[in-house]
């Protein structure tokens, strides 16, 4: 008991300091947990293995219960073929760097599986607090994440297995797995879990017993037991299985993650006396430093798959760091005797460094300033004064395209931007012009004659992209669409006129809802009834 | 990799207790009982657990002693959040009394029977201290399960077995020191047992004001930078349980007592229910784990040559034990059925009585047949007792018009009151507090309508004029709880396309009707599959409004 009461004291500790700085909580639970260990007070490595492993089990399931394809929609193919890239570049990095550290191939191989995966928590995390899952750079980057968390898991039984015959034992059995995980997912889980969506305990009971079921197979098979939590998970991730499933293993994946980092990260601290600290630095940033030289010459490939110059700065950056798939890798590779503790503690520093560096790297200034320094930016183009008196559409969402096709059809000269290269195709085809690009991009801007335009109208996502064209746009009239209304506030000072998407919204609501009582009225008059017995005796203002 | 036996240990457990729990659903048997049965399964009769560390190809529930500790530690921490020190301090008194009060009675009972029915003096002592206490653990799942926590009868046998553990502590103290000294010197039992009983008193105090005075003056402080995000809130609470757990088992406290106290000092937190829907599924699992591991340690290989003597405790446990607490109860002010309910809670043995028979059996004072015998008596009492909380209703009733409750004199109306939560009906719950969210409520609530508001950040939900519930609705409990059932109309403003659809499935299995918001088209198609009565296409919405300033400039369209 005091072993966890250490534990959850220090992930109480790396969660403080992540919610006060805004920084991924993974490794500064991690760090947190090597403080723990270098004091001794946890015990013995040998101690903590079943805790890891439980742990390790749980982050698994979790991350094979989140898989969701249809996320990444008409992304796919771009992220199949930027992911597999990318992979395939940083893997022999990992490889190269194994045999120039003078670990040998097998660990190369493992440090490369290991630095080709990211971590899906913080991308997805860091996606969704910006608000950014749906646009084709974030479905792209969850693709991505998705493809390279299905590679590591086909992967490394192939790692573990011992030669040729028990790789391919591995991969038989991995591949028969995945057929189980298929039919569960189809028929087994939705035939059985949704009929338990009110007894929750029972519910609880039988997706633990399925990921146990898994571990179990695995375990019998020869395949590592992760492949068996991840594809227990993937058994789980249909809709709406997974939403029920969600309510009941969101608080024990974050008990058992919380768990699993720091006793990871005791694991390391009990260990640091058999690791060169000096060498497992050099080693770290050798190789972040060529993971991120890399990712940097994959920028254009990124371009090349329809992503905006500054959408391919910002999923390259996304993806500069290794994840607890990493993690998970090299734990494994310890395990089995194939990897020595240098190894391990150079991919844990890194993935440590990486991820907590991720909000910086990919955040919007740091983008920002690459995209101002990049050979022929502000020169681009030239074209000013080619349009005058034209409508300008920064942002082409489906209702807005119905208005630029109609203003279009009716004689308007129309210049639209968007990122999207098949939104422009589309566009194109109707005979308007339209740029592929980022509104936001004041030199685009420039040349599209912003400031002879007779109306600017933004449906731009960022506040700071729309500040940009207002301030590009000078005297000519701006009329944004934003979402919030503080924002919206913000840009009506600067001068631009504002659609509140909001309250328009809730007003269209509203008159939806008056049709609604009338439609519950004519039906009988139930409704009313139930209305009056609701406002009675109690006053509202609880939390 | 790691040694896998702890995996296997846990993983026979877990899906045992599924197979079992699916099986039991259909002979509508608690949860408790199906845990069991798959331990007896397990344990006693397939021999696929051992009771002590695996080995040899056998799991143990050695390994799985530190989850089932958890798990008692996550169910007191779950009933102090569920409870508030104003209402534990009302049921004081009848706890205190009621709880002491059984004891000597149940203890003096036993004793006498056990000798009557020709045990020794020793191993009477042993058995009737076995019947004495109650499993607080089994109580508190069935009444949590049932949501009758909050109820008056739930509040005092909450506080009856929290003074049971106090006696439990000084108990055991008293028979290690017996141990220890080897049964020689009466004097000496007595001294330690006044010392043990003086220590436990002081350090149970000592902690409940440090506690106290935290809740009142750090905790707030402290938790309010994390408040924002419920999993750090829930790590961070889960951190203060263990450290009281940690700083009770120093003290000599129970670790029940640490976590009860953990629980009931985060109670006056505004995010507690969001906390208490949260570590539900976490107790759930691990406290599956405990039920089952309890089971499987039942040791019947001697229960035979006992089994009479067995039977007749069992009834004793079973009846005896409540007449005791109706007794005492009833002299309190409270109303034969309050009474009634409360003492039919008190009606199986504890974990703790397995403990003290094999430290019985560990100092060679008893044979294996009395562990045995006690084993029956636990598995029967506890099973049993189960289905009469359950059933406590129906079997009032039964027993008021049988007349066998007319012997106990009662009040008209109980000493302490019963909660009633306002309940909603007709109303319209709006989750997602963002501008959209905030707009939608508060025209509603200026339409005359009731309107809950969910969210799962407090900030949020701040100034609203309509009742407000922090949660998030991955739990289907926060939708319960907000009376999703009988509500009018649910809307969801959220921006996450898997949560509106779940949404929208929960509503439809509620057959509420479900708006929600298509925040962007690439979820559109995918939210009109579930089935909503209506989605808010925000963007469409704000472009038609595009549209009339653009019709305004002149533009043609």
């Amino acid at each position: 008991m005091l072993a966890i009461m250490l534990t959850m004291l220090a992930a109480a500790a790396g969660l403080g300091v992540s919610e006060r700085f805004r920084v991924p909580s993974i490794p500064l639970m991690i760090v947190a947990g090597v403080l723990l260990g270098v004091t001794g007070w946890m015990g013995g490595a040998e101690d903590l293995r079943d805790i890891l492993l439980l742990g390790l089990t749980f982050v698994l399931f979790v991350l094979g219960a989140e898989l969701d394809l249809a996320v990444v929609g008409d992304r796919a193919r771009a992220a199949a073929g930027f992911g597999l890239v990318q992979f395939v570049l940083l893997s022999a990095i990992g490889i190269g760097a194994g045999v120039v550290f003078g670990f040998g191939l097998r660990a190369g191989l493992y440090i490369g599986l290991a630095i080709a995966s990211s971590s899906t928590l913080v991308v997805v995390t860091l996606l969704r607090r910006r608000e950014r899952f749906f646009e084709p750079f974030g479905r792209m980057a969850v693709g991505v994440v998705l493809l390279q968390d299905v590679l590591v898991i086909l992967l490394l039984p192939l790692l573990i297995g011992v030669g040729v015959e028990g790789s391919a034992r591995g991969l038989g059995a991995t591949l028969g797995l995945i057929g189980l995980a298929w039919v569960c997912k189809r028929w087994l889980a939705p035939m059985l879990i949704l009929r338990l969506e009110r007894d929750q305990e029972t519910l609880l009971l039988v997706v633990l017993a399925t990921l146990f079921g898994f571990l179990g197979l695995a375990h019998g098979l020869g395949v590592p037991v992760v492949s068996g939590a991840f594809l227990a998970g993937i058994a789980l991730s249909r809709f709406p299985v997974s939403g029920l499933v969600r309510g009941q293993i969101a608080s024990l994946s974050d008990f058992f993650l919380a768990v699993f980092f720091v006793t990871l990260g005791v694991f390391l601290g009990t260990i640091t006396h058999e690791i060169d600290l000096g060498l497992v630095i050099v080693h770290t940033l050798v190789l972040g430093g060529a993971m991120l030289a890399a990712l940097a010459a994959l920028a254009p490939l990124a371009r090349r798959f329809g992503l905006t110059t500054r959408a391919s700065i910002e999923i390259t950056n996304l993806f500069a760091q290794c994840g607890e798939l990493s993690l998970v890798v090299v734990l494994l590779g310890l395990g089995h005797g194939h990897i020595g503790e240098q190894v391990l503690g150079t991919v844990v520093l890194l993935a440590v460094l990486t991820m907590s560096l991720s909000p910086l790297l990919s955040s919007e200034e740091l983008t920002w300033w690459i995209l101002q320094r990049l050979p022929g930016a502000g020169g681009a183009g030239g074209g000013e004064g080619a349009h005058s008196g034209h409508l300008v559409f920064l942002g082409c969402g489906t209702s807005t395209r119905a208005l630029i096709a109609r203003a279009s059809a009716a004689g308007q000269a129309v210049v639209a931007v968007d990122e999207s290269p098949d939104v422009v195709r589309m566009l194109r085809d109707e005979g308007i012009e339209a740029i592929r690009g980022d509104g936001g991009d004041p030199w685009l801007l420039r040349r599209i004659g912003l400031r002879e335009a007779r109306l600017v109208i933004s449906t731009l996502r960022r506040r700071r992209d729309n500040e940009r064209v207002i301030r590009v746009a000078g005297g000519a009239p701006v009329i944004v669409r934003t979402f919030e209304p503080v924002v919206g506030e913000a840009l009506r000072a600067r001068g631009a006129t504002v659609v509140v998407e909001s309250d328009a919204a809730a007003d269209r609501f509203m008159s939806w809802y008056e049709g609604f009582l009338h439609e519950a009225s004519a039906d009988g008059s139930q409704g009313s009834a139930e209305r009056g017995d609701g406002r009675g005796g109690s006053s509202p203002g609880s939390a | 990799m790691a040694d896998m036996m702890f995996m296997r240990s846990l993983g026979i457990v877990v899906i045992a207790a599924a197979v079992v729990s699916l099986l039991g659903r259909k002979l509508n048997a608690p949860s408790i009982v199906s845990y069991i049965v798959a331990g007896l399964v397990l344990g006693p009769m397939l021999g696929v657990l051992t009771p002590g560390d695996g080995g040899g190809g056998v799991s143990g529930v050695g390994d799985l002693e530190l989850i089932s500790e958890i798990g008692i530690v996550l169910l007191l921490f779950l009933v102090g959040l569920e409870l508030s020190l104003k209402e534990i301090r009302g049921v004081g008194m009848v706890a205190v009394a009621a709880g002491l009060g059984q004891v000597v009675f149940t203890a003096a009972g036993g004793f006498v029977l056990s000798l009557a029915l020709g045990f020794t003096v020793v191993e009477s002592l042993f058995i009737s201290t076995a019947l004495t206490f109650s499993s607080t653990v089994v109580v508190v799942k069935v009444l949590d399960q049932k949501g009758e926590l909050k109820q008056l009868y739930g509040r005092i046998a909450v506080g009856i077995f929290l003074v049971q553990d106090l006696v439990v502590i000084v108990v055991l103290t008293v028979l290690a020191g017996l141990g220890s000294v080897e049964g020689e010197a009466g004097g000496l039992t007595v001294g330690s047992g006044v010392a043990a009983i003086g220590k436990a008193f002081v350090s149970m105090g000592g902690l409940l004001g440090a506690t106290l005075l935290f809740s009142r003056y750090v905790l707030p402080g402290l938790f309010a930078s994390v408040a924002r995000s419920a999993p750090a809130a829930m790590v961070w609470s889960l951190a203060w349980c263990f450290v009281l757990v940690e700083v009770a088992h120093l003290l000599g406290l129970s670790v029940e007592i640490g976590s009860f106290l953990a629980g009931l000092s985060l109670a006056q937190l505004p995010w507690r229910h969001d906390l208490r829907r949260r570590v539900h599924p976490l107790m759930n699992f691990f406290i599956a784990v405990f039920f089952v591991t309890l089971g499987s340690k039942m040791n019947f290989a001697e229960a035979a040559s006992e089994w009479e003597a067995g039977l007749v405790f069992s009834l004793f446990v079973l009846i005896g034990n409540p007449l005791i607490f109706m007794l005492i109860i009833t002299r309190f002010g409270y109303t034969r059925r309050t009474s009634f309910y409360t003492s039919v809670t008190v009606a199986q043995i504890s974990e703790f009585s397995f403990i003290f028979i094999a430290m019985g059996l560990g100092m060679g004072l008893i044979g294996s047949a009395i562990n045995s015998m006690v084993a029956v008596v636990g598995v029967v009492t506890i099973v049993a007792s189960v289905y009469l909380i359950i059933y406590n209703r129906p079997l009032f009733e039964w027993c008021e018009r049988a007349g066998l409750l007319r012997f106990f004199p009662a009040a008209s109306e109980d000493a302490g009151s019963e909660h009633h939560e306002p309940e909603l009906r007709g109303h319209v719950v709006v989750v997602g507090m963002n501008a959209m969210g905030r707009m939608i409520a508060e025209r509603l609530v200026e339409r005359g309508e009731t309107v809950v508001a969910i969210d799962n950040d407090a900030q949020k939900l701040v100034g609203l004029r309509a009742f407000t519930k922090l949660g998030d609705i991955a739990y289907l409990d926060t939708l319960l709880e907000a009376g999703l059932p009988s509500a009018r109309l649910a809307i969801s403003a959220l921006k996450i396309d898997e949560a509106n659809r779940l949404f929208t499935y929960h509503c439809r299995a509620m057959g509420v009707p479900a708006v929600v918001h298509g925040f962007d088209r690439a979820v559109i198609r995918g939210l009109a599959e579930a089935g909503p009565r209506h989605i808010i296409d925000s963007k469409k919405a704000a472009d038609d409004l595009l549209e009339a300033l653009l019709r305004r400039a002149g533009v043609a369209l």
